[in-house]
């Protein structure tokens, strides 16, 4: 919510300093694993109360400093629900930097889905340099574990993604969330050369052609 | 008597000489010639001796009679006096006896005085206990006569209750119908907000890139090496001139296009983000949007058909029950849609709906009940809200008979088929085309879900569409024309009916899995006639050629009962009421059957 609010305040304004960039990661995965919880946690320090289905998308956004450069970290929490997500799907992927595929370590079927998640991703054109990575949540509940650590690390080796362990609610527990988004923006910000030396018509403007004809087709069709 | 006597002395005496054996039977055999021979001589006075003892008798017996009667008067006096005596002493006995019995009877009588008026008392105790008996029956009476008040009185609460209940049950529904709504408004609204974060995104790329290039280009201008600073005084530099493509000028273009509504645009998402703050319900409200409203836990297959009438003048093409299941609509040839109402098993003309100038195709109602939209051969679907009888809308444009008109889930959006080779969506508020599909073929049926509208062709063809991009994702073939489809209540399975005699079922998860229901004697009537699912989703039901109606079992497969001798021309259509109880099937010949299980 907060994150929304400090969105509403930032986006009539001027714009920020144009040296900062801005990195958009999506956070995908089954409805229920935590991913409003986990940015939630990551931009707002604390874990939210109580939550409901996310409908559509939120924007939640954190400026941080790495190296120096201060760089705002723009993380797009999705829709688990298919039907509250299903129309908006293309908006996710277009001129994304990097996914945060997420499953629930205590709901094995939020991790078989993954492969799922994955497809979307590869349907949407995403090139291989988009860096991806896999986060377990909610492992401070061992007692219910049913995903196992060696499970999820040959799964994830398997699609050459790093792996992380984490709890929003106590990140004590294993991996800090705070330092998962940091790695990632780490690895974006030495990365950023690769990306952009790809001509941006290869992730970016084509998806945005196709919704432009797609609106053409729309209003001249009746 | 004398014989026998003789008899004993020679037999003493030969028992005496009985020393001397020989000498002694001599005797003996001598005595006894002897005295056989003395018997023969003697057996004459035997006789007289007899006659003589008789006669001694005889008069002994004379002599007693002779001396009686003196005894007998002397004894009968004194006899008299004793037997007087007697009777005396019985009379005596007599009278003691009685006056003891009077003693007694008087006893008895004393004893039954107080057995009466033991009976008196008990008498009054029981008439006594019958008064209050009866003060209680009155008293009970009233109580019924209160009770009876009372219930009537909680009847009434019932009733209003009940009345109360509907009201609410029709505001939850319209409630359902609003919350639909706003769902699509928010996730509209969100695709908003992504599709401008994402140009914000990109806008903000640009300009770190035109920056850039400035930057580069006020840097070469000062003659510094260039290949210095990509290598070490701006690593980040390579947002590089490269990404100025013709697409990007492009953008450009868009976006002082876009600037000009950003300021609408802003406004609406920041009152969305308003309105989630303060609400922040709104997720919770939408988890149960898209249940459907009637619910069905399950239908009955019909067996006995209660009621049977010539509902039209001509043909009837389209049937179908309101969510309610108490009314009905019909559509024919004639051109009217009929109302009926469903009560008690009849089915009661209620009014006319008129306004089509050609026969009806095809009926739907919305989930509220009180709106009709149908389908007319008169190139153009009519919509009517049931508070008033005249069309309220007309949506002409199809060049052909429109063959199916149907409610998509935001109720504000129609689509329909046409035999003119495209299907149309129609905005209701605005009452025009929004869009229109080119489905390559004759389109004799179309059902919608909410984001993907599917339509039946003459080419043997199902097709399905993303209502968003107007393209074809998907085509199933069949064997057949395709004269109807259906959605299960949980838009999981769709049902064709094809002109191959044959219905299918297919899983809209998981297209590739399809099921074939078939049975014998059943054939397809016409190039309409319509299959239906049960409001339950376990059965299908469809009309067959010969004026039968066949349910499947949709779990086992099988058909589930067969009921023919109701209809004697084709069946076109049926209509399954929500609650389960009914089914409806017209036909050709005018004829419209109200079908139950009982």
């Amino acid at each position: 919510m907060e994150s929304s609010l400090e969105l509403t305040t930032s986006l009539p304004g001027t714009y920020p300093p144009l040296r900062s960039r801005i990195f958009k990661i999506i956070v995908i995965g089954d409805s229920g694993v935590g991913k409003t919880c986990l940015t939630y946690r990551f931009c707002a320090g604390k874990f939210p109360d109580k939550t409901e289905a996310t409908i559509g998308v939120d924007f939640r956004e954190k400026v941080i400093e790495i190296d120096g450069e201060k760089i705002k970290v723009q993380l797009w929490d999705t829709a688990g629900q298919e039907r509250f997500r299903k129309s908006m799907v293309q908006h996710y992927y277009r001129n994304v930097h990097a996914v945060v595929f997420v499953y629930d370590v205590t709901n094995a079927a939020s991790f078989r889905s993954l492969p799922a998640w994955i497809e979307e991703c590869r349907q949407h054109s995403l090139g291989q340099e988009v860096p991806r990575i896999l986060v377990g949540n909610k492992c401070d509940l061992r007692h219910a574990l049913q995903v196992s650590t060696e499970l999820a690390q040959k799964f994830a080796d398997s699609h050459s993604m790093p792996l992380f362990e984490t709890s929003a609610k106590n990140p004590d527990d294993n991996d800090h969330v705070e330092a998962i988004f940091m790695t990632v923006a780490h690895k974006l910000k030495s990365q950023k050369p690769l990306v952009l030396s790809q001509p941006p018509g290869a992730t970016g403007a084509l998806p945005l052609r196709k919704s432009e004809e797609e609106e053409r087709s729309w209003s001249c069709s009746c | 008597m004398a014989a026998l006597e003789c008899l004993g002395s020679p037999s003493v005496a030969v028992r005496l000489g009985s020393t001397t054996k020989t000498t002694a039977e001599k005797w003996r055999r001598h005595i006894v010639r002897q005295l056989k021979l003395r018997d023969k001589s003697q057996i004459m006075f035997q006789d007289v001796i007899s006659a003589y003892v008789k006669l001694l008798e005889r008069s002994s017996i004379i002599g007693y009679v002779a001396r009686h009667p003196l005894q007998r008067s002397k004894e009968s006096l004194s006899s008299e006096i004793t037997e007087d005596a007697n009777t005396v002493r019985v009379l005596r006995k007599t009278s003691g006896e009685l006056a003891y019995q009077v003693v007694e009877l008087q006893q008895a009588i004393r004893i039954k005085d107080s057995a009466l008026d033991q009976q008196r008392d008990r008498m009054r105790e029981v008439k006594r206990r019958l008064e209050e008996a009866q003060a209680e029956f009155w008293g009970l009476q009233a109580r019924v006569e209160e009770v009876r008040e009372e219930n009537s009185a909680l009847k009434q609460e019932y009733d209003a209750v009940l009345q109360r209940h509907r009201g609410m049950e029709a505001t939850f529904r319209a409630e359902k119908v609003r919350g639909a709504e706003l769902l699509e408004d928010l996730v509209q609204r969100k695709r908003l907000a992504a599709a401008h974060m994402n140009s914000r995104n990109e806008k903000r790329v640009r300009a770190r890139e035109d920056n850039l290039k400035k930057e580069l280009e006020t840097a070469a201008m000062k003659k510094v090496d260039i290949d210095v600073g990509f290598g070490s005084g701006i690593p980040t530099e390579p947002a590089s001139p490269k990404n100025e493509t013709p697409e990007d000028s492009d953008r450009f273009h868009r976006r002082l296009f876009r600037s000009a509504s950003a300021p609408r645009i802003l406004d609406s998402i920041k009152e969305l983000f308003e309105k989630k703050r303060r609400g922040n319900t709104v997720c919770s409200l939408e988890e149960d949007i898209y249940t459907p409203v009637g619910i069905c836990l399950s239908a009955r297959v019909p067996a006995k058909a209660l009621h049977f009438l010539d509902a039209h003048e001509l043909g009837i093409n389209a049937v179908r029950f309101s969510p309610s299941s108490t009314l009905l609509a019909t559509g024919g040839t004639d051109r009217v849609i009929k109302l009926w109402d469903v009560t008690a098993g009849m089915l009661c003309n209620r009014c006319s709906l008129d306004g089509s100038n050609e026969g009806i195709t095809s009926i739907e109602f919305d989930p509220t009940g009180t709106k009709v939209l149908a389908a007319s051969y008169d190139k153009s679907a009519l919509y009517w809200s049931l508070d008033g009888c005249a069309p309220k809308f007309t949506l002409t444009g199809h060049s052909r008979k429109v063959t199916a008109a149907k409610f998509k889930c935001s109720l504000r959006h129609v689509v329909t088929g046409s035999a003119d080779r495209t299907v149309k969506v129609w905005d209701l508020q605005r009452a025009a085309c929004v869009q229109t599909i080119d489905v390559l073929s004759y389109c004799s049926d179309v059902v919608c879900s909410e984001y993907y509208i599917i339509s039946g062709h003459y080419d043997r063809k199902i097709r399905f569409w993303d209502s968003r991009a107007a393209s074809c994702t998907q085509e199933v073939p069949l064997q057949g024309k395709v004269t109807s489809l259906d959605l299960s209540p949980d838009h999981r399975q769709l049902l064709s009916c094809s002109r191959d005699e044959c219905l299918q079922v297919v899983d809209l998860r998981m297209s590739n899995s399809r099921r074939t229901f078939r049975a014998d004697g059943f054939k397809c009537g016409c190039d309409s006639t319509k299959a239906i699912f049960s409001p339950d989703g376990n059965y299908l039901a469809a009309g067959s050629a010969d004026g039968a109606v066949y349910i499947w079992n949709v779990n086992s497969g099988n058909l589930e009962t067969h009921l023919p001798g109701m209809h004697s021309s084709s069946v076109n259509a049926l209509s399954w009421s929500v609650s389960g109880q009914y089914v409806v099937s017209v036909d050709k010949s005018r004829r419209a059957v109200l079908w139950s299980d009982f």
